[in-house]
This record gives C-alpha cells, structure tokens and sequence, in this order.
C-alpha cells in the first residue's frame, strides 16, 4: 500500500468518524417496549401497541422530546417471565435503550425489574397491575402510571361504601390477584364503613367454568351484594349461570369490566351491573380523549381502543415528557423531572410521587347500560376515584418493603 | 497403496478396540475448552444465550434419561425445574438458608418431588403413566400459582440470590459450564454403568427384564428420582441465572420446551438433549426476532427435521460423522 493511498484511506475514515459523530448529536431517544404481543396477554397487548404508535407518531411530528425523535424497538415477552427478561437485557446491551416500557403480566413486570435496576435503565410499566415491582421490589428507576393492586382494592371499597350494602359476599379467583384486592378492599371497607358485614368469602379456582355452587353458597347468605374479583371467562360464567337463580333480581354485582369484556360479552352483559375499569374510552370525555379515540378508530377500522390502549397511550407521553423536562435520559434526572411535574393525560391531570414511583392513576367504577352509542354495552354513571385517595399510605410502602427485603 | 490400507485398517481396530461407553475425554476437553473460549471473549449477550443453552442442555439430557432409555414419557417434567428453583428460593426465603446451602437443596427438593411423584407414577405404564406425570404437574403448578403467602404466586419470588451469583457474565457462565458438565458427565455414567444397562433393559423390554430378576418399577423410580435430581440442578442454575423464580417454570411451556428439544435432538441417543438444546434454543432467539409468527416457523422447522431426520440431529451428526470417516 503506497502512501497515498494510506492517505485517502485516512481521509476518508477521518470523514467517517466526523459524520458519526455529527449523527450521535441528533440521535434519536431509543426505547424498548417488552409486552406480551404473544402468550396470556395477547389479547390485551395488541390494543396498547397500536395506541402507543399513534402517541409516538404525534411526539414525533411535534418535534420529539428533548429535541431528539423517539424510537421504540418493539419486543415480544411472549408473556413468559424468562422471555420478558431475556428481551430486557437484549434491549439494554445490544440496542442500548435509554429506557424501558411496556409490560403486562405480573411475572414479566417483576422478571425485568431488577434488569432495570441492574443496568440503571428507567422502566415505565404502562399496563401491569402488581404493586410489588414498585412497592415492595421498589427501586429508583422503575415507574407505574396505571392503578396497582393495593390501589384498586381501596377504589373498590370507596365504591362500596358509597351504596347502600351492609351485607357483602366477596367471590375473588383464587391466587394472587383475587386475594390480594379482597384482602385490601375487607380491610379498607372495615375503616370507611364498619358496620358492612362481609358475611361471606368465597375463591373459585381460575379457570373454573362451573361456578354454580358459588353462585348458591353466594346467594344463601341474602347478600346485598356480590363483590366478584374476577376477570373475562370467570365474569361470563358468574352473569350467565347467575341467570337461572335470578342472582341480579335476588342481589347487586361488582365486578372487574374492562373494555375487551364489554366488546367479547356484548349483550350477556346486562343492565344493572356494577363494573370496574381502568380506562374506559366512553367515560374519558376530554378533547385530548376524543381526538386520540377518533384517530385510532380510523386507523384500525372502526376499533375501538381498550383499557390497555388508553393506558398505553398516556404512558408514552408521560415517558417523552419526562425525557423532555429532564432534557435528555439521565434515569435520576428523568425521575426528577416525573416527580416534579403534572402530566396532562387522557385521565386527567395525573401526578407522581417519589416514594414509590407511582401515579395517582383513577379508577373508574360504574353501573352498566346498553345505549345506543356503542354496538355494547358500557358503563354509566361512571365515578372516578382519584388515585390520590387509594395511594397506600407512606407507612405501608416502608412496611412492605422492610419485609421484602427480609 | 499397500500402506495406507494397512493405516485404515489400524485405526480400525483401535477404533473397535475401544470401550464405546467410556468417556471420550479429548471430546469432553474439546468441547468445554472451546465453550469456555467462547464464553470469556463473547459479548455479554452471546454469554447469556450459552448459559441459557448449556442450562436447558443439561434438562433436557436430564428428561432424555427417561424418554430415550427407561421406557418412561413425562408430560410434566418442569415440575423438577421449576421446584428446583423454588427449593432455592423457599430455602432462603423461608427457612434462612444461606445461599450455598441453598443451592444444594434446590436439586434435593426436586429429587424429593420426582421420589414422590415417581412413586405414583410407575405403578401405571405407557400412555396412563404418562397422564399421570401430566397429572403431578398440574397439582405443582396450581399449589405454586395459588398459595401465594409461600410461593409469591404469579409475581414468584425475587431478591432471595444475587442475580448470577454477583458475578459477571462470562465467570457465572464458567460455574454453569463446570456444573452442566460434571453433570452430564454423571449422567454418562448413569446411563452407560451396570444400572443403566438395567435401565435400558427396562425400557426395551420390561418382562424380558423382569424375567431377569429386574423390577420394572423399582428401576424405573431409581431413572426417574435420577433425572428430577438434574431437572433440579438445571432448574437451580435458572433460578440462580435470573435471580428468580416464577409459576412458569413450574409450567406445561417449560415441559414442552424439554419435549421438543429431546424429540429434535433425536430420541435414543444420549446426545439428543445437547443437540436439541442448542438447535431449539437457536431457533427461538431468531425465530422470534425476525418472524412476527414465530410459533409457526419453529413448529414448520421441527416438522421438517422430523419427517426428513426421524432420529433428529443426532441421527443427522452420525450419518454425518459416518459418512466423514468413509471418505478419510
């Protein structure tokens, strides 16, 4: 190799280096969203994705955030845990994201909550409803804009207490999630209203389909109320097979209903139930709400978005709103700028607070009502309850992690 | 000419001469030797997809064990994985064990629950054994989702062992080889030993066997107790890998995972779970980057090498190797 050719090799290299260079200055914010696009969750991720391409969409056009465009490599947990993880640490070394989101299942949440903790890389859950990852596994950098467990089950008892029961059955599936929000909705209900008896307890297995002989241990205690912690096959087995022990003419029925429910039960829903959701397009009436809601629909055919597409949607703008306010993706910087701001959300004005990362995210309960406005049934008379109301106190979230960390 | 006849013929003999059922330590040095390389200069991410092959290699040669030469069919065989993991996890979180200790009653547990189990099972044969083990797994599996107080249910048990022991990659990847190693190394032992002649026996004709004094079901218990115990190592070298443990792993994905590696491994070969380990494992990582229907690409690639390999890689590399050593 002569010289000169060594010197244009130079040259060129030299040149190489210095449009690198110029590149990195305007390289997008690169983010990484794990969900379970495939697997358990399936049927709820889909929804999400879409509403969080749209979000993405809008900040982009509008100039991204902190100056930079946002870029989201998409990433299947195929709901497993172990998958959730590998795709995390895929994301974190190889893609180098400045910041994690997406999640829905519990197991996935808490398998790529310590990736985030490990490699100090944010992670925003936008739709996995366990307050372990932030509560009791909590660390700096992990985040939660959706309503968790201990929340919900408060929600539920604010809602309860504000109807005329005084006697309860509590009918919660029988593992983590129908426990835990029974437990926490019983305590809660015991100091808002103490003389509401919950005169039953009952647990059906998940996956049960033959919920008969609940329904009759239910109803043999004349409650005032069902308080079903359940979810898809299990509300559509209580509704269905309530039908022949008249169980809605004989007692009221509370019951988790989100909007994937109201589209794949249709008119099995009938009038009269008392349902719960955490983003109930029909309830969020809002330009920023109605303007997304149209968008999607014309976009997907007519579609609807679910819970997990609101939820979804809201998430992407708190993350590129961070980032914006921190200038950059510093993760303490960006948790700063989270702590110190008020989001404008399709949910409303939405804050969060440093101890435990987490938003005050509404719940929303109400009673269900075919209208003419939608091809199924939804929720009217909706109550909103303010996150700030069923936040668990400061002592707990020390408590809960003091025994966790034992 | 004359000379170099005589050369094959040599080799030959040795060849014949050797102890087909002794460990060939020049491979065994070869491949750790060459594993290890890899594992030190790799970037981290390549590291973790070794650990997480060399892990599944050493479960599923654990469920070979069975599947290839006892005669027996496990549809739930995750569930010595999985308690493996959560032995780990329960010791420490429950009973304070520290975490070397910990680490030996994982494999224990799971030893424990294939003796259990193991029992039950071998009192049935073929298809209603089968069930049977399908059966104990669905138990676990509800036990571990639903009492949650003890097992964390669906979001498991985090915190109890540093991820990866604290160590990095490539050193944690080190420990996983020494271990996956010794233990397939043992299995070798067991399936190539006295026992596993009895074992095979077994497997291959069981009134034949018994007829030589053999109890089908003591030796089949004696197989199966042997590879819940390697489930549970690998399954312990998972939990530790992640630094946790969840219901899944307990689960039927992790049970077909295993299946699925063994049958595209190639069934009565003791490689069969080394070969499937690393060729399902390949195929999964990729399939699912760049397929969105990744389920049906790898369920079309394992048809395939059924229909044209029945005996899987592993009657691939022999016909290869086979037809290497005519052409030299």
């Amino acid at each position: 190799m002569d010289r000169r050719t060594l010197l244009r090799i130079s040259t060129v290299l030299a040149l190489a280096a210095g449009l690198g260079g110029a590149a990195q200055a305007a390289d997008p914010v690169k983010i990484g969203y794990v969900g379970g696009i495939s697997g358990a969750c399936g049927g709820l991720t889909h929804s999400a994705v879409k509403a969080m391409k749209i979000a993405l969409e809008e900040i982009n056009a509008a100039g991204g955030a902190a100056g930079r465009q946002i870029e989201v490599v998409w990433r299947d947990s195929k709901t497993k845990p172990d998958e959730g993880a590998k795709q995390a640490r895929d994301l974190v070394l190889t893609e180098k994201v400045d910041l994690l989101t997406g999640v829905c299942s519990s197991s996935v949440f808490m398998a790529i909550n310590p990736i985030s903790q490990q490699y100090g890389v944010p992670l925003v859950s936008a739709i996995s409803g366990t307050h372990k990852a932030t509560v009791d596994f909590g660390h700096p950098f992990v985040f939660q804009t959706q309503p968790h467990t201990l929340m919900e089950g408060k929600a539920l008892a604010e809602y309860a207490a504000r109807q005329d029961w005084n006697n309860i059955v509590t009918m919660g599936l029988d593992y983590e999630w129908g426990r835990t929000t029974v437990k926490v909705f019983t305590e809660e209900l015991a100091k808002l209203k103490p003389e509401v008896k919950i005169s039953k307890q009952l647990w059906p297995r998940i996956g049960e389909t033959n919920l008969t002989s609940y329904i009759t241990a239910a109803l043999s205690e004349e409650p005032d109320a069902i308080m079903g912690v359940l979810f898809g096959s299990g509300t559509n087995s209580l509704i269905k097979q309530g039908r022949s022990y008249g169980l809605l003419e004989r007692t009221e029925l509370l019951t988790f209903l989100s909007t994937e429910s109201y589209m794949s039960l249709g008119k099995d829903i009938p009038d009269g139930v008392h349902g719960w959701a955490r983003g109930p397009f029909y309830a969020l009436d809002s330009d920023k709400a109605n303007a997304f809601i149209e968008k999607y629909r014309k976009a997907h055919d007519g579609e609807y978005p679910n819970d997990w597409g609101m939820l979804g949607y809201d998430a992407m703008y708190i993350i590129a709103s961070g980032i914006d306010a921190a200038g950059g993706t510093d993760p303490e910087k960006f948790r700063q700028a989270l702590g110190s701001m008020t989001f404008d959300t399709m949910r409303g004005p939405l804050k969060m607070r440093m101890i435990d990362n987490t938003f005050n995210a509404p719940s929303y309960l109400g009673v269900t009502k075919m209208t003419d406005a939608y091809p199924f049934p939804t929720m009217s008379d909706v109550n909103v309850i303010p996150g700030d109301v069923t936040l668990p106190s400061e002592e707990t979230v020390k408590a809960l992690r003091a025994a966790a960390a034992k | 000419m004359a000379q170099g006849d005589g050369t094959r013929a040599d080799s030959e003999t040795a060849l014949q001469r050797r102890d087909p059922y002794a460990i060939n330590w020049r491979l065994v040095a070869a491949v750790v030797v060459l594993q290890a390389v890899l594992l030190v200069v790799s970037p981290p991410l390549v590291v973790f997809a070794l650990i997480e092959v060399m892990i599944f290699a050493l479960y599923a040669s654990a469920l070979n064990l069975l599947l290839s030469f006892s005669g027996m069919v496990s549809f739930g065989h995750a569930v010595y994985f999985g308690l493996g993991a959560y032995g780990l996890a329960l010791s420490i979180t429950h009973f304070d064990f520290p975490i070397v200790l910990g680490i030996i009653a994982g494999p224990l547990v799971s030893a424990f629950f294939g003796l259990v189990y193991g029992i039950l099972c071998v009192q049935l044969t073929a298809i209603y054994a089968a069930m049977l083990t399908l059966a104990c797994a669905e138990v676990t599996y509800a036990v571990v989702f639903q009492w949650f107080d003890v097992t964390g249910g669906d979001s498991g048990i985090s915190g109890h062992v540093p991820t990866m022991l604290g160590l990095a990659p490539h050193q944690f990847g080190l420990v996983v080889l020494c271990v996956v190693t010794v233990a397939i190394l043992m299995l070798w032992r067991v399936v190539y030993s006295p026992l596993g002649l009895t074992i095979r026996a077994v497997g291959q004709n069981p009134a034949r066997a018994a007829a030589l004094g053999h109890g089908r079901k003591s030796v089949q218990l004696i197989a199966f107790v042997i590879s819940a115990f390697f489930s549970g190592v690998a399954g312990t070298l998972f939990g530790i890998f992640h630094g946790n443990v969840f219901p899944d792993y307990v689960g039927v994905l992790f049970t077909v995972d295993g299946l699925l590696m063994v049958v595209l491994g190639g069934l009565y070969s003791f490689g069969a779970g080394i070969y499937g380990a690393i060729v399902y494992k390949l195929l999964d990582n990729l399939a699912a980057h760049y397929f969105q229907y990744w389920q049906l690409v790898v369920g079309v690639i394992i048809v395939i090498v059924v229909i044209v390999s029945p005996s899987g890689i592993a009657g691939l590399v022999r016909r290869v190797v086979e037809r290497i050593g005519r052409r030299l």
